[in-house]
């Protein structure tokens, strides 16, 4: 209590006052260098017998710059980043459903309908269910095409309705191969056996 | 490895007397939060030799002594007594005597990490501490027996990938090009955080396919990859997304983060079974609360619920209450005002309060009967990323309609004006850390975002396409057009028209 007394009285005069907030700042700042040390300190003594690579070999950096002279960005008029003329991609993939192999660019509308979840599905589901023609797997592709056209709304255009035939009707494993498939869709094998049991 | 540096004597001493005097030493003089526990530091920190408060003052560990290290008081009572081992005071350091230097021990770091943290919290200091990663001896052998490096410079594009467009599904393509560029999802997944919870099949889990995606974008690979899996999971899991109307992008967006964060749950542990207080990933990143306050006008009695969200649903065009003068009024009247043209008009018309008429009576608790009152939502938890939905489509029986008004959106958005704490009615339990905006004289950013990602439709609702523009290395925007990866500017940016904006918090909390 009573050192804080003089202390108040001592600061009165500035140039005690500059001397005492001189010695504070001091002593602050070294407090804060030795936390720097000691973080030094350890990083060193620590660390270095955590070094997985010791200083890069050749090698090594001939790798990295290789990596990072592929992975740059290219900035040209007319190119994408990866220095490729904008065109359509043909990319192809199996469908994860059905097995079957086809255009990346047709799989999501071959994949509703391989669901059963259009909204034409229940229908067509129904329909083939109605008819029983095994014989005639073509009779598909008309169903098919009609679905195609409304299938999304925010995106694409919708198309008329298009003429295609599949080139495989063999494996059709279109929705409509079973009892109440719009609901569930499985595996293409179990739904082929149900079809014919129909 | 470590064992060169291990201090034997620490050790014995450890072995005989455990950790309890350290972390008493360290609890009364070190990690000190109370006003009196300052105050007896400062009486007490003390060399008992040179009676001065110097500095690097050291404690002995098996005694009651302090010394200080410059004049070598404590190695003087080192000596005289035998005692090899002092902390230091002020970061708790050991010195050991016999092997004249400071030695780091694992145990010691660990009660000191944990005693600064608690007093972190105490003194109200948000940010935990961070410190270096430091691989385990497992990850040091991985990095060994794998010696291939990939640096990703600043103009890499590793990273950047386009999509396949597999028949309209540009909406997909951008919500996954948001997603692979939410920085806190990208590290959790790029440090193979997730464990899978489909014990039957793991190539059903949708989170084991987001985790696959984001090594295909990291890959280096600059061929467009084809994300037909990831569709195939997310029908799989959300039967409802696929048919005429739901194209949508922000319905597959929200779709997705339910699947993720079903597919998660268990990982961490779910704190209750409410659907979005669990502690998966997609929680920690998406999830925030809005505060409904529902005010009686008769007694003026509150009723404050918190609801969980994923997003913001912003309504455009003019508001409820226009609409109901417009219809109600002969002339037309022109108020422009009520129209949003901006996310901030927005943000202001969704926490407005808001009459709920006499056709829309609640009923008060208090005064048992049913009473006009007023509703307000503002912000009650704000999430890591804030995503924004502004509501562009209409949707009527008959016809459907696109919004296709300008708003503008910033880069830099501050969600203090719309806090609970600053617009809603207070509630009983107040949670300190949103209270004030200020802390210590420092200004709390904790509700400041930055913008990372946009998704934005292009055309009308017959003829229309979805794009993205993302945020990389920190300041350069691409614009992603299905494989198409080129770069953009901020200003291509801000200028479009917005349908979906994703924010990321600046500060991040590590917790």
């Amino acid at each position: 209590m009573q050192n804080s007394i003089l202390l108040k009285q001592y600061i009165k005069n500035d140039n005690n006052l500059n001397s005492v907030s001189s010695d504070v700042l001091d002593e602050m700042v070294e407090e804060v260098l030795i936390g720097v040390y000691f973080e030094v300190h350890r990083a060193a003594k620590h660390t270095k017998c955590l070094f997985v690579d010791e200083s890069p070999t050749e090698e090594l950096k001939q790798q990295i710059r290789v990596g990072l002279s592929m992975a740059a960005i290219i900035d040209a008029k007319g190119l994408d980043i990866f220095g490729e003329v904008p065109i359509k991609k043909q990319m192809e993939c199996v469908c994860p459903n059905c097995h079957r192999n086809l255009a990346a660019s047709r799989f999501a509308p071959h994949l509703e309908k391989c669901m059963g979840m259009g909204r034409n599905s229940s229908r067509i589901a129904s329909k083939r269910i109605a008819t029983t023609s095994i014989k005639n797997n073509d009779s598909d592709d008309e169903y098919d095409n009609n679905a195609d056209t409304d299938w999304s709304v925010y995106c694409g255009e919708q198309k008329k309705t298009r003429r295609r035939r599949l080139k495989n009707p063999n494996n059709g494993t279109t929705i409509g191969n079973g009892a109440g498939v719009h609901k569930k869709v499985n595996n293409s094998k179990a739904n082929k056996s149900g079809l014919n049991a129909k | 490895m470590m064992s060169s540096r291990i201090c034997e004597h620490l050790e014995t001493f450890k072995a005989n007397y455990g950790l309890n005097s350290y972390q008493i030493i360290y609890k009364q003089f070190i990690s000190v939060t109370t006003q009196e526990s300052r105050k007896r530091k400062a009486r007490n920190c003390i060399c008992f030799t040179c009676r001065l408060p110097v500095l690097r003052l050291h404690s002995c560990l098996y005694c009651v002594f302090f010394g200080c290290f410059t004049e070598h008081h404590i190695h003087e009572h080192s000596k005289t007594q035998k005692h090899n081992l002092a902390m230091d005071l002020s970061y708790g350091m050991v010195y050991c005597f016999s092997c004249e230097d400071y030695m780091h021990d694992k145990d010691l770091e660990t009660i000191a990490k944990k005693q600064k943290r608690r007093a972190d919290k105490v003194r109200g200091v948000r940010c935990t501490q961070y410190y270096r990663w430091e691989p385990t001896s497992q990850e040091l052998q991985v990095l060994k027996d794998n010696p291939q490096r990939k640096r990703i410079s600043e103009n890499s594009h590793i990273g950047l990938r386009g999509l396949i467009n597999l028949g309209n599904t540009c909406f997909m393509n951008c919500i996954v090009q948001a997603l692979t560029h939410t920085p806190l999802l990208r590290d959790y997944f790029l440090a193979d955080r997730h464990v899978c919870q489909f014990e039957a099949d793991p190539s059903m889990c949708l989170v084991c396919e987001m985790a696959r995606l984001f090594q295909e974008f990291y890959s280096g690979k600059s061929s467009p990859h084809t994300p037909f899996k990831l569709l195939h999971l997310v029908w799989t899991h959300a039967r409802h997304l696929a048919g005429y109307e739901q194209q949508d992008a922000h319905e597959f967006f929200i779709a997705t983060l339910d699947v993720l964060h079903r597919h998660c749950r268990g990982t961490n542990g779910p704190t209750n079974n409410s659907p979005h207080h669990c502690n998966c990933i997609i929680d920690q990143i998406f999830t925030g609360s809005l505060q409904s306050d529902v005010v009686c006008q008769s007694c003026k009695g509150v009723s404050s619920v918190e609801d969980p969200i994923w997003d913001f649903s912003l309504d455009l065009g003019p508001s409820l209450h226009m609409r109901q003068q417009r219809a109600s009024s002969s002339t037309q009247t022109i108020c422009d005002e009520s129209e949003p043209k901006s996310l901030i008009d927005c943000l202001e018309r969704f926490t407005r309060p808001e009459h709920l008429g006499s056709s829309a009576k609640i009923k008060c608790s208090s005064c048992q009967s049913y009473q006009e009152s007023t509703k307000q939502l503002s912000l009650k938890k704000l999430p890591v990323v804030a995503s924004f939905h502004l509501k562009r489509f209409e949707h009527s029986s008959r016809f459907h309609k696109k919004i296709s008004s300008f708003i503008s959106f910033p880069q830099y958005l501050d969600m203090t004006p719309f806090m609970a704490s600053k617009i809603g009615c207070k509630s009983g339990s107040n949670d300190s850390s949103n209270v004030n905006s200020y802390t210590n004289g420092v200004a709390n950013n904790d509700n400041k975002y930055c913008l990372f990602a946009v998704v934005n439709h292009s055309g009308t609702i017959e003829t229309g396409h979805y794009t993205a523009f993302i945020r990389q290395h920190r300041d350069q925007w691409f614009k992603c057009d299905d494989h198409l990866i080129m770069r953009a500017s901020v200003q291509e940016v801000l200028d479009s028209e917005g349908y979906l904006l994703f924010y990321h918090k600046q500060i991040l909390e590590y917790e």
